[in-house]
């Protein structure tokens, strides 16, 4: 079993990325990896829903679930939150400075980002 | 070390190819191994490869085929974006990915 990083960094705009990023993670949780979850850049706008019914709060949903699947930890980067002025809704997700960010990326063992 | 390479955009979207025949070569040049290639998202229609492919999706061809590198298209996305793989590109799933990731050191994903 390894410990797999799944990196959010385009916003739900982006479908494939979204969606590839949501396929690989469900995978890894399927086989039995450790799943951790990551947003950084405008991937940190995929933490915010939309009331719209649109595509942007159906990843919403789909990223929310993560962790009721079996993901064993959601970051977000604090500096680019703070620089979208957003304010995320998701249970159980760590917001990190820049530093330990990098420091919980350094701790697993493979790196994906979408 | 081993490496699986993960491809996530096609060809005509921008390096992602390129800097993954780069890498391969490279890490081949260095001594290292390429467990498996997965293309993924986008990065399937790399696997509808004709005549026409440009020269470093070829090159990354040419090179799986020499070195016997499994070069898998997710099954799933090639359905999506209804392309057919054409050897040595074969149909595989995420399942096969995930299966890998114990048998290599680091994945290396490539985009645009």
């Amino acid at each position: 079993m390894k410990r797999v990083a799944i990196l959010f960094s385009h916003g739900p705009w982006r479908g494939v990325d979204a969606a590839a990023g949501i396929d690989a993670a469900l995978s890894l949780l399927a086989f039995e990896h450790e799943l951790q979850v990551g947003f950084i850049g405008a991937g940190v706008e995929m933490l915010c829903g939309s009331a719209d019914g649109d595509e942007r709060s159906q990843r919403h949903r789909m990223i929310a679930g993560l962790r009721h699947h079996g993901a064993s930890t959601m970051v977000a980067s604090r500096e680019c939150l703070e620089s979208r002025q957003l304010q995320p809704h998701l249970d159980g997700l760590d917001i990190l400075p820049r530093a330990r960010f990098a420091a919980w990326l350094a701790g697993t063992d493979h790196v994906l980002c979408f | 070390m081993r490496f699986s390479l993960f491809i996530q955009d096609s060809p005509d979207a921008g390096t992602a190819v390129a800097s993954a025949l780069g890498f391969a070569i490279a890490a081949l040049a260095g001594g290292h191994a390429i467990r498996q290639v997965f293309l993924h998202g986008d990065g399937v229609r790399a696997a509808r490869a004709g005549a026409d492919v440009d020269a470093d999706l070829w090159a990354l061809l040419a090179l799986a085929r020499q070195r016997r590198i499994p070069l898998l298209a997710c099954s799933t996305w090639l359905e999506k974006l209804g392309v057919e793989p054409v050897a040595p590109v074969q149909r595989g799933s995420l399942g096969q990915w995930c299966d890998a990731l114990d048998e290599v050191d680091r994945v290396v994903s490539f985009r645009a």
